[in-house]
């Protein structure tokens, strides 16, 4: 006895029942069921499983997609046919460039060759005719449905760019529009909570140890303050108390800016808003470069009067740190350039200057925290990696922006747009 | 001038004190926010300092009352930004300055001067050590009776050093008064700062400058020979 045909007289009448079988002759149901196998199913087959009331008529493209076309809501294939389903690639990988349908008659699969398919359209069977209608029904209606998904996707991102700007501690609903995506938001939601768990923890952890070590820190300082002024003036003691009293400051100061960054990752980074005389402090600053880099070319070009209304020591810190960065990274005899104007975008602080570039991996790096291009590091320039992460920190805390400029070879800008008064 | 401590951490009050009191400050010192408080009202003080986190009545909650109860002493408090969250924003207590931890007891001192003399109506504006004569208000600064120009952070360092001639101050400590944000300490820019404010103020009969280098610690003014 042959193998059972999966082909039983009912499965026929229920295939001639649907829409893709509709008008077919006995003569090609025959030809079907002569083709039809469960077990065979290839790349390159066409699986066809003509069912009422819920048909599912599926086109895989081989290599890289594969899409539905019929009814929306048909459950996946996976469930139809072990081992082979919509979208697993790895069933036809090597297939040359073809499509198979996959079709069910109740809860069984039948594959169809597409030599049988082939046959069908040569002969212009209605089957074949069906076929051809159903997949442009099915286009129209998905080329419908794929320009509402990227419509929707487009929303979607504007959601999910709004949420990561504004804090891991922000949600997208689940509700609404892009109830289609419940799943997808659903896991990004999870990883939103994971990341903001894990977030909550660093940024606690390096805000309390950077808390635990002021006071330390403030006894030391203050202790070896107290020695300095005891000892002889120029004595070999208090040079060495000098050296010491350096170096502790150097770790106040790379600890007061991990616990800013800790306050800004928790989204508190407190501000004492006064205003602020920003031309006056990019004088000041500019006056600092030429005293610091005299071998650069320091031009500027800064409005005047021009106020914001921001926390005084943080924005200067933060265009010292830009500024600082845009001598140290400057070329010899190198130039650098201090812009600042009101626009319609808010007060604009441009700050550029000559450099080896920074290249393409390292720009998207350079925010991150402790994160020193190779570059600086092997030209030996001292620095933490933490300055731009800190400026761009307090630039957002002030409504503003701190952003990477795109420029020509050899110069390197940074723009900083603060919100006008 | 008579000022007020309070101040829980043990072994920063001591170096405050000892600090204030070589300058020339008589300090009283309390460790707990209730009596730091009791003592302000009570007392005739030209200064308070206040630390913030205090055990019984929070430094924050002394300023209010002291304010409330229309005691207008100058406050100085020793905080940390993160101990200044919206609390201080929504009560703007009307502290008089602030001084983040850790600090140096000179730039303390330095606060308290330019505080008093502020509310005090300016009565000390200028500032006259040897030939060099600096007029806080005006700006103006003449060396043996010639004008001479510096720029602000000049103005400030030279004003910073007059105020203890004889007194040896760090490159840190100079950098912290008239630069304010972190530097890294290896910077040469208080070397060249000073330079610059050499070259402008030029010599006195002996050839000597008014601003004196401390090999390996930082710069201090001269010493009037009268006072050595
Ligand atoms: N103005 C600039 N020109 C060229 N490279 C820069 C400039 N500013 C920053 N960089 C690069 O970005 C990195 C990160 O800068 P930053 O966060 O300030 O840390 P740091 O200066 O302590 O290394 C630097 O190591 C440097 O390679
Ligand atoms: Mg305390």
């Amino acid at each position: 006895m042959p193998p059972a045909s999966p082909f039983q007289p009912r499965d026929l009448a229920a295939l001639a029942a649907t829409e893709l079988f509709r008008d077919a002759s006995a003569e090609t149901l025959a030809l079907v069921r002569e083709h039809a196998s469960v077990r065979d199913l290839a790349a390159g087959e066409i699986l066809l499983s003509p069912a009422l009331p819920n048909q599912h008529i599926y086109l895989l493209l081989a290599g890289a997609l594969a899409l539905r076309f019929d009814s929306p809501q048909a459950p996946e294939v996976r469930e139809l046919l072990p081992g082979v389903s919509v979208g697993e690639m790895s069933i036809i990988d090597d297939a040359p460039p073809s499509a198979y349908v996959i079709a069910k008659v109740a809860s069984r699969v039948f594959p169809i060759h597409r030599d049988l398919l082939q046959r069908l359209i040569a002969g212009s069977n209605p089957v074949a005719r069906n076929l051809l209608r159903l997949m442009s029904q099915w286009l129209k209606a998905n080329t419908r449905h794929i320009a509402a998904d990227q419509n929707q996707i487009r929303r979607l991102t504007a959601t999910i760019r709004e949420v990561s700007a504004q804090g891991l501690d922000q949600r997208i609903p689940t509700t609404g529009e892009e109830r289609d995506f419940a799943e997808l938001i659903g896991v990004f939601n999870e990883m939103l909570e994971r990341l903001e768990r894990s977030f909550k923890q660093a940024a606690r952890f390096s805000g309390d140890a950077a808390h635990e070590l002021r006071t330390p820190l403030t006894i030391l300082q203050g202790r070896l303050e107290q020695a300095l002024h005891a000892v002889p003036s120029g004595s070999a003691m208090q040079v060495q108390l000098a050296g010491i009293l350096d170096e502790v400051r150097r770790l106040s100061s790379i600890s007061q800016k991990l616990l800013l960054l800790a306050q800004a990752d928790g989204g508190r980074l407190s501000l004492r808003r006064e205003r602020c005389d920003l031309t006056a402090a990019l004088r000041d600053l500019a006056e600092d470069a030429r005293m610091l880099a005299p071998a650069l070319r320091v031009d500027t070009a800064i409005a005047p009067g021009l106020a914001v209304a921001a926390d005084g020591g943080l924005l200067r810190q933060a265009l010292h740190n830009l500024i600082g960065n845009a001598i140290k990274y400057n070329l010899a005899d190198g130039w650098l350039r201090i812009d600042a104007a009101a626009t319609d975008a808010g007060i604009k602080v441009r700050v550029a200057n000559a450099s080896l570039g920074i290249a393409a991996a390292d720009r998207a790096l350079i925010f991150e925290r402790f994160h020193r291009t190779e570059a600086a590091r092997s030209r030996g320039i001292a620095g933490s990696g933490l300055g731009l992460g800190l400026a761009r920190e307090i630039a957002r805390a002030h409504g503003g922006e701190l952003t990477l400029d795109d420029s020509a070879g050899g110069e390197t800008v940074f723009s900083l747009t603060l919100p006008s008064p | 001038m008579k000022t007020l401590l309070v101040e829980d951490e043990k072994r920063i009050a001591d170096f405050v004190c000892a600090g204030l009191r070589e300058q020339g400050f008589s300090v009283d010192h309390c460790d707990n926010g209730n009596e730091g408080y009791e003592r302000a009202a009570a007392g005739s003080y030209d200064v308070i300092v206040l630390d913030i986190m205090l055990p019984g009545r929070d430094g924050l909650s002394v300023l209010k009352g002291l304010r409330r109860a229309g005691n207008a002493t100058p406050v100085i408090l020793l905080t940390a930004r993160n101990e200044l969250d919206d609390r201080i924003e929504g009560l703007n207590l009307g502290a008089d300055d602030y001084l983040a931890k850790p600090f140096f007891v000179e730039e303390l001192v330095a606060r308290i001067h330019a505080l008093v003399r502020r509310i005090s109506g300016e009565r000390q504006n200028v500032l006259a050590v040897g030939g060099l004569r600096l007029d806080r208000i005006t700006r103006e600064v003449a060396w043996q009776g010639q004008t001479v120009d510096l720029t602000g952070r000049e103005f400030n360092l030279v004003e910073y050093l007059m105020r203890a001639p004889g007194r040896v101050f760090t490159r840190t400590q100079i950098l912290e008064h008239v630069w304010g944000y972190d530097f890294d300490p290896s910077t040469n820019i208080v070397d060249v700062c000073i330079q610059r404010i050499r070259k402008k103020i030029g010599v006195d009969r002996d050839g000597e400058s008014p601003i004196e280098a401390v090999r390996g610690v930082g710069y201090r003014f001269r010493k009037l020979k009268a006072d050595a």
